[in-house]
């Protein structure tokens, strides 16, 4: 579905090596580096929010940077990393939004769009928020907002930027096990992340990046080993298994 | 008061704008009645109603001529003047994504009134001088976007009304300079007159001059009322969710500075009514530019029309109006800033 060939990213000047992507629909994708490798950078540029420096990024065999603005948001549902609003929109008024895509620049939201962000509200159990004000929301209703807002926008694709970046532990979990939802309902998520857990846990593949290039991508259970964790994050971890899941954790960090 | 009043209905809209446009008209017939020459509103009622053709006797000759003439023009003057500069701050603060701005503090006003001050000084013609005021209502906020997008590495909310101020304040002395070269018997009076405002000076043909002006930019605002709150959410979220930012954005600036430089070609500089009225607004309905914009315009008309009404009956002699929306202004902006806590309303 998406194909980055000869990708190299950057803002003003290369991050890295030229890279190779394959991402497939219907599947859960992962986007996996530590916090200065480019990984938002890359992950701007899959979507066509940033130019590459060279290179090029298809979807469904098309150019992403020649997609105009309304092709691209009926691609991709973006949910961008922090929410800093400004103005006091509702949280009805907030996922409509969603659905500009589908209006006519000269018009306002008709009564399917309004149904339809309802709709997507319903599905994430915010349709109570409707009439709050986004700004006064806590994070994780935040968070829940702006992925209604994304539903509704019926996209091809889900594209997460560190969507559990500002959220603590429960609300990280409930944020994480509805998108894992979605992605059950047959969704193609691309997430991006510095916590090796959530690809471990949630992905069908991971993609790592660091120095502003791809180091791997693969099955999240056969490249996520301690010593290819441990090379990305310059830290000793160690992944373990616990049960049916694994995860990662710091080797030496212990009391004595 | 929000949350008594709500905010999402959408009765509740109507109901604000019908009381606001009630309390309009009210104003209207009152103020008309008010000055140097009192008109009783029997008078006035009559006189309307002999204008719509429903009245058969016509009205005193004098009152017909003082309504006609002098006071309804003004009061028209007021009424659109209020409802641009409201409007003009309803799209500055959404398209620059700040609460804190205002044609007044992004050196709008400031550049327009240079702009206009020089055709004073160059005795053009009324047309000419508004096409002055627009040009450098246009220079002066590009030249504020210019350098705030340039210095990128801190609070953009600070830097935007920071660069308003370093730019307004340029134009200020460009317009002191201006004064300088003046006439001090002819030219001076007028250009420091004209930047306080007043609308004692409007007649029907700058009246009808402003208007056709002021629709053209009103047009793109209501046309793309949807689309401006998309933009209101920053460039990269709009880009995302299907509106390309670049275009619309310098389109609606665009739009927004000739509606101000309109505005100020036929009153002067009137402060504040851009920066206070969009907050009392977004109090009254939320920040959805579909119910925004029509509120804050009718609030702008009011307000105006309140103030110069006061102006000109105030003291014997005319008292410049932004003088008196500075003492309004201010300490409501105050009293905003206090209940602000940490949303913008």
């Amino acid at each position: 579905m998406i194909s980055a060939r000869n990708l190299q990213i950057g803002y003003q000047k290369p991050l890295g090596d030229h890279l190779h992507l394959e991402l497939n629909a219907g599947q859960f994708h992962v986007i996996l580096g530590p916090n200065g490798s480019g990984k938002s950078t890359l992950f701007k540029t899959l979507i066509g929010l940033i130019r590459p420096m060279s290179g090029q990024v298809l979807v469904n065999q098309l150019d992403v940077h020649r997609l105009t603005a309304i092709a691209r948001a009926k691609t991709f549902a973006y949910v961008p990393q922090s929410q800093q609003q400004v103005f006091p929109y509702t949280v009805g008024e907030m996922v409509l939004m969603g659905r500009t895509s589908h209006i006519k620049p000269f018009s306002v939201p008709s009564h399917s769009d309004i149904e339809r962000s309802d709709e997507a509200m319903a599905s994430l159990d915010i349709l109570g928020l409707k009439d709050q004000e986004f700004t006064k929301l806590s994070g994780g209703q935040r968070q829940l907002t702006i992925l209604a807002r994304a539903l509704a926008q019926d996209a091809q694709i889900l594209v997460l930027d560190e969507p559990t970046a500002s959220l603590d532990f429960g609300n990280e979990i409930r944020v994480l096990e509805r998108i894992r939802h979605l992605a059950d309902q047959g969704w193609t998520i691309i997430l991006s992340t510095h916590n090796p857990d959530h690809a471990l846990q949630l992905a069908d593949t991971v993609t790592t990046v660091s120095h502003g290039t791809v180091k791997d991508h693969g099955v999240p259970h056969q490249i996520l080993t301690s010593a290819h964790l441990s090379d990305l994050y310059q830290a000793n971890v160690k992944v373990v298994s616990i049960g049916q899941t694994k995860t990662c954790i710091a080797a030496q960090l212990n009391r004595t | 008061m929000v949350e008594i009043l709500g905010k999402t209905n959408q009765s509740q809209t109507a109901l604000s704008g019908g009381l606001l446009a009630i309390c309009l008209i009210l104003l209207s017939v009152i103020a008309s009645g008010i000055g140097q020459y009192p008109i009783d509103y029997a008078d006035i009622i009559h006189a309307l109603l002999h204008y719509f053709g429903i009245e058969e006797e016509p009205p005193d000759q004098t009152i017909r001529l003082v309504l006609s003439e002098v006071r309804l023009p003004r009061l028209l003057a007021s009424v659109l003047v209020g409802a641009v500069l409201a409007a003009a701050g309803c799209v500055f603060q959404g398209m620059f994504r700040n609460p804190l701005v205002s044609p007044d503090i992004l050196g709008v006003s400031t550049g327009a009134g240079l702009g206009a001050a020089a055709g004073i000084l160059l005795s053009l013609s009324i047309i000419s001088i508004q096409l002055m005021a627009f040009l450098g209502g246009l220079i002066t906020v590009g030249a504020v976007y210019l350098v705030a997008s340039s210095i990128r590495q801190h609070e953009p909310t600070l830097i935007l009304v920071l660069a308003g101020i370093v730019i307004g304040s340029l134009a200020g002395a460009c317009l002191s300079l201006v004064k300088i070269l003046a006439d001090p018997y002819d030219q001076l009076p007028a250009i420091t007159f004209w930047l306080l405002g007043s609308f004692a000076a409007v007649d029907k043909i700058d009246l009808l001059g402003a208007l056709p002006l002021c629709i053209l930019a009103l047009i793109p605002m209501v046309l793309l009322r949807w689309r401006i709150n998309v933009l209101s959410l920053g460039d990269e979220e709009a880009r995302a969710l299907g509106v390309n930012p670049d275009k619309i954005r310098l389109f609606l600036i665009f739009a927004a500075t000739l509606m101000t430089a309109a505005g100020v070609a036929i009153a002067g500089v009137i402060g504040w009514v851009g920066l206070v009225v969009p907050h009392i607004a977004r109090l009254l309905v939320g920040p959805n530019f579909n119910r925004l914009l029509p509120i804050a315009m009718l609030i702008g008309a009011n307000f105006l029309l309140v103030v110069d009404t006061i102006a000109r009956t105030l003291t014997q002699t005319e008292t410049p109006i932004g003088i008196l929306t500075a003492f309004v202004g201010a300490p409501v902006f105050v009293w905003l800033l206090f209940h602000a806590r940490r949303s913008w309303m």
